[in-house]
C-alpha cells in the first residue's frame, strides 16, 4: 500500500500553555500515518517531555518550529528553536543516570524522552538555532521462516528493483542462507524493510534467475551528499558474477551524485578487494564481552581533490599513516591549546542503536570538564548494558580535535576514518573496555 | 541580515540537484598529492595544443583590445564556418564551449513537463542541463557500449522534445554510421529535435562515419554540436558551436547568450580551421599511441574499450576512485568512471608517448 502523507510544520510560542496544541498535532499526525496506539503513546510522551523542557528554559516570546515527517516505517519530529535560551548541559542526556544525587526533575524528563523513541539527536546546528530530532519507529512483527526453493547457479540473471512480495522472499533467503553477522537486524522484519524502501532513504536491487527466483540482492541507504552504506551484495546460489553485477548496478545508481562515498560493513570478503578499500575495524561487544572485530570497507564515488583537516598532535601520526596508506590527499593542520579560556561545561549528544547495543556520541560544545563528562557518559552507558560506544570527531571542525587527549585518556581509540562524512573527514573513536576503567 | 528563505526560493529540481565540482588547478593538486609532474589525461584535450597559426594569434594579441567587447555573435567565425560547410551564417550559433550551446537547445525547446532522451553512459551535460532546468532526462542504457536506437525511439512520448546522441560516444568511442543515423532520423520524421554531438568527429577516420552538418539540409530537425576544445586544442578559450536548419536555429537564437564568446577565442578558432595538417598530425599521434596502449594494457591483462576518439576506457581490478588517487600520486591524472556509471573503469586521454609511458608505469606500480 502506497501511503503518501504530507509533512506538517507549526510555528508556536515556546510556552507550556501550547503543550496541548503540539501534542494534539503530533498524536493526530501519527494516527493519520498509521502508527499503532502503543507507539503513538511513546512518541507523544517524548514530545511532551521535550516541549516541557524547552518551554521551561526559553525566554518570553520565543518561537519554535515543530516539523513532523513521515517515512513509512518511522515518524520524525524536529524541534527547531533559538539557541541562546538553552542550558545545553542538560542534553548530556546519559550523564544523569549515574550521578549519585537525584537528577533534576526537568532533566529527568529528557531522559524519559530519550528512552521512549529510537533516536533523539541534534540533527542540524545553525548559527543561532538548533534542531533537535526524534525518530519513533513503528513496531513490526518478526519474520516467520518458511521453506526455501532450491536454487541452482542461474544461466541468466536479471537485476531489477523489487516488488514487496519479492522483498519478503529476499529476506527469507537472507535470514536462512547468510550468517547473521553479515546483515543488519532490520532484515528480521520484512514488513519494516518494505516500508523503509517506500521512502527515499533506502534502496534495493534484487537479482532473479530464469525461473524468477530471488538469487541475490543489494540494499543501500543514504543519498544526496551523505555517505551511503550498503548491505550486501548477497548471493544465494554461489554465483560470483551475480555479486559483481549487483555491486556494479548499485554503483551505477549512486554514481552520478555528490555522495562522497559508500561504506560496507556487511559484505563478503572476496568481493571487497576489487571494489573497496579497508578503512579499519571496530570491536563488537556483546553483553560486555568483546566477541569479534568487524572490518569496515569504503569506496569513494568521486575523484578526491584533496582537503584540509584539523588534528591534535597526539593523533597526527595515526592520521598521516592512514592518509598515506589510502593515498588520500590531505593537508593536516594542527590545533594546539594556547592557554585560551574554555567553556566550563562540555556537551555531548548521544544516539542510541539498541538493536546493536550501540551508542554514538557526538561533541556539541567543548569545555573544561570534557574528560570528566566523557567518563560519566561511559559509566552510565555501561550501566545500561551498552558496550559498543563510538565517538565521532569531525576533522572539518577546528574545535573538535581539541578533545583528542581527553578521549585517549578515557579509553577511546581511533578505529575508523570516513572521508568527507562530516564537514570534513569523520574520525571514529571506539571505547575499548579492556584498556580503561 | 536575515538568512534568505531558501526553502521557499529554491525550486524543487534544484534542491535535488548536486553541483558538479571540477578538479583543482595543477599546482594545488601537485601539492596535495605530492607529485612533481602532472600528466593531465582526464579531459580529452589535444597534447599538441592549438594549430601553429592559431598559436600565432595568441602571441600577437594586442592587449588594449581586451577592453573592447568581442563580436556579440562571432560574426567572422560564423562566416568562415558557413563557407566551409556550405551553410548560411545564420545557421550557426557559437557558444562559450559546446557546453553552452547545449543550454541554448534545451532552453529553446523545453518547457515544464517536457523531457529529453539520451543514453545513461554518455557525456553527462545533456542530462544535467535538463534536470537543473526542471525537465526530465530519460536515460536509455547503452547496448554493447553503443547508443540503442530502438530503445530511444521507444522512450519517446508526446512531451519528448530533444534526443541527444553523442557521435562518437564519450566515453565508449562507439558511433552510429551514416545508415543508422539516417534510419533513426527517418523514423523520428521531424517530430522531435535530434542533436548529434560531434565533439570528437575530427578524430574519426572511418569511411561510414556520418558528417552531421551535411545532413542538415535533408533533416531540418537535426542540430549538430562541434567544439574547438578537442581536436583544435582550444579548451582553455572555451568555444564551440551548433549548426542546424535556419528555422530551428532562429528559434534557438532566442535562448542564446550573446557576447559570451571572447575575442581571442573567436579569432583563434577562425585560424584553427585552416590547418588540415594539424588534424593529420594529431590523428597520427593518436593512432600510434592507441596501438602502444593496446599492446601494453593487453600485456598487463587489463580489458579496454577502445574505439573512435582520442580516449580509451580501461577496466581495473580495483576501485577506480582509489586508482585515481594512486595514479595522481604517480603524477598521472585520469578520469575515474564511477561518475559516468562505469564503476572500476578509468578513461584515459591519448597523449604524447612520454605520458603514455608514465601511465603504463604507474598502472604497473599500483596493480
Ligand atoms: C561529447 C562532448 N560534448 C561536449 C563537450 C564540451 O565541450 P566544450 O569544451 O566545447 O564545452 C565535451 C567535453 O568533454 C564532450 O566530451
Amino acid at each position: 500500500m502506497e501511503r503518501k502523507t504530507q509533512d506538517i510544520s507549526i510555528n508556536l510560542p515556546m510556552h507550556s500553555q501550547m503543550a496541548p496544541v503540539i501534542l494534539g498535532a503530533v498524536e493526530n499526525y501519527a494516527r493519520v500515518c498509521g502508527m499503532d496506539k502503543a507507539d503513538i503513546f511513546k512518541l507523544v510522551l517524548a514530545v511532551e517531555e521535550i516541549f516541557t523542557y524547552l518551554s521551561d528554559t526559553s525566554l518570553p516570546g520565543e518561537i519554535m518550529l515543530l516539523q513532523c515527517r513521515y517515512f513509512t516505517y518511522c515518524l520524525q519530529v524536529d524541534f527547531i528553536f533559538p539557541l541562546r535560551s538553552l542550558n545545553l548541559r542538560a542534553f548530556n542526556l546519559t550523564t544523569k543516570v549515574s550521578v549519585d544525587n537525584e537528577p533534576l526533575m526537568e532533566e529527568m524528563g529528557l531522559l524519559i524522552a530519550s528512552r521512549s523513541v529510537e533516536k533523539l539527536y541534534f540533527s542540524r546546528i545553525y548559527p543561532d538555532k538548533l534542531c533537535l530530532s526524534m525518530v519513533k519507529e513503528k513496531t513490526y512483527p518478526e519474520v516467520i521462516l518458511q521453506p526455501l526453493a532450491d536454487l541452482s547457479p542461474a544461466l541468466q540473471t536479471i537485476i531489477r528493483p523489487a516488488e514487496p512480495e519479492e522483498i519478503k522472499e529476499f529476506c527469507q533467503n537472507l535470514l536462512q542462507r547468510i550468517a547473521e553477522s553479515q546483515y543488519p537486524s532490520f532484515f528480521n522484519y520484512p514488513g519494516k524493510v518494505i516500508d523503509m524502501l517506500a521512502g527515499d532513504e533506502y534502496s534495493i536491487l534484487l537479482a532473479f534467475d530464469e525461473k524468477d527466483h530471488v538469487v541475490g540482492g543489494i540494499c543501500w541507504t543514504g543519498s544526496q551528499d551523505r555517505t551511503v552504506e550498503c548491505f550486501g551484495p548477497y548471493v544465494f546460489n554461489d554465483n560470483e558474477a551475480t555479486a559483481l553485477a549487483l555491486m556494479d548496478e548499485c554503483l551505477v545508481h549512486i554514481g552520478r551524485s555528490n555522495v562522497p562515498g559508500i561504506i560496507s560493513r556487511y559484505a563478503e570478503n572476496a568481493l571487497l578487494a576489487s571494489y573497496f578499500e579497508k578503512l579499519g575495524s571496530t570491536s563488537v561487544y556483546k553483553v560486555g564481552e568483546m566477541t569479534s572485530r568487524k572490518d569496515a570497507y569504503y569506496r569513494q564515488i568521486n575523484e578526491d581533490s584533496g582537503s584540509r583537516v584539523w588534528a591534535h598532535p597526539d593523533i597526527e601520526g595515526f592520521l598521516q599513516e592512514f592518509y598515506q596508506g589510502l593515498f588520500l590527499p590531505r593537508e593536516i593542520r594542527l590545533v594546539l591549546s594556547q592557554g585560551e579560556e574554555l567553556n566550563q561545561e562540555s556537551v555531548f549528544t548521544t544516539e542510541f542503536d539498541r538493536g546493536r547495543e550501540q551508542v554514538t556520541i557526538r561533541p556539541l560544545v567543548f569545555g573544561e570538564d570534557a574528560e570528566h563528562n566523557l567518563t560519566q557518559h561511559i559509566n552510565s552507558l555501561q550501566k545500561e548494558k551498552l558496550f559498543n560506544i563510538f565517538l565521532e570527531m569531525d576533522l572539518g571542525k577546528a574545535w573538535q580535535p581539541s578533545l583528542t587527549p581527553y578521549l585517549l585518556s578515557s579509553g577511546f581509540k581511533p578505529c575508523l576514518l570516513l572521508p568527507y562524512a562530516g564537514d570534513g573527514d569523520l574520525l571514529i573513536f571506539q571505547f575499548e573496555a579492556g584498556d580503561a576503567l | 541580515m536575515n538568512v534568505p528563505k531558501l526553502d521557499r526560493l529554491v525550486p524543487s529540481y534544484i534542491k535535488g540537484f548536486e553541483a558538479y565540482i571540477p578538479s583543482k588547478p595543477d599546482p594545488e593538486l601537485k601539492k596535495l598529492f605530492g607529485c612533481k609532474q602532472l600528466y593531465r589525461l582526464n579531459n580529452n584535450e589535444n597534447p599538441l595544443g592549438p594549430p601553429p597559426a592559431a598559436q600565432e594569434i595568441l602571441h600577437r594579441f594586442e592587449t588594449h583590445r581586451a577592453a573592447i567587447y568581442p563580436s556579440g555573435d562571432s560574426y567572422y567565425l560564423r562566416d568562415k564556418l558557413a563557407e566551409k560547410y556550405k551553410l548560411h551564417p545564420d545557421q550557426i550559433l557559437v557558444g562559450n564551449g559546446a557546453n553552452e550551446v547545449i543550454t541554448f537547445a534545451i532552453k529553446a525547446f523545453c518547457e515544464a513537463g517536457d523531457n529529453i532522451i539520451t543514453a545513461d553512459k554518455t557525456f553527462a551535460v545533456y542530462e544535467w542541463v535538463a534536470i537543473f532546468s526542471g525537465y526530465e532526462a530519460r536515460l536509455v542504457p547503452l547496448k554493447d557500449f553503443c547508443f540503442d536506437d530502438e530503445e530511444m525511439l521507444a522512450q519517446i512520448d508526446a512531451r519528448t522534445k530533444i534526443l541527444f546522441i553523442c557521435n562518437p560516444n564519450n566515453p565508449t568511442g562507439t558511433y552510429w554510421n551514416q545508415e543508422k543515423l539516417c534510419r533513426f532520423l527517418d523514423r523520428i520524421d521531424g517530430k522531435q529535435i535530434v542533436v548529434v554531438d560531434e565533439a570528437y568527429c575530427e578524430f574519426v577516420e572511418k569511411e561510414d562515419f556520418p558528417d552531421g552538418i551535411a545532413l542538415i539540409e535533408r533533416y531540418p530537425n537535426l542540430v549538430v554540436f562541434r567544439t574547438f576544445s578537442k581536436m583544435y586544442g582550444l579548451a582553455g578559450l572555451r568555444i564551440g558551436y551548433l549548426a542546424g536548419s535556419l528555422e530551428v536555429v532562429n528559434i534557438m537564437r532566442r535562448a542564446c547568450v550573446v557576447y559570451s564568446v571572447n575575442t581571442l577565442a573567436q579569432e583563434t578558432a577562425l585560424l584553427a580551421l585552416d590547418d588540415p595538417e594539424h588534424i593529420q598530425r594529431t590523428n597520427t599521434l593518436v593512432k600510434k599511441e592507441k596501438a602502444y596502449l593496446y599492446r601494453e594494457l593487453t600485456r598487463l591483462g587489463l580489458p579496454l574499450v577502445m574505439h573512435e576518439g582520442n580516449f580509451v576506457m580501461i577496466k581495473l581490478p580495483i576501485s577506480d576512485t582509489l586508482a585515481y588517487r594512486q595514479l595522481m600520486a604517480c603524477g598521472v591524472m585520469v578520469r575515474s568512471m564511477t561518475g559516468f556509471r562505469y564503476p572500476n573503469y578509468i578513461r584515459i586521454t591519448i597523449a604524447q608517448h612520454e605520458a603514455m609511458e608514465a601511465l603504463i608505469q604507474a598502472l604497473e606500480a599500483i596493480l
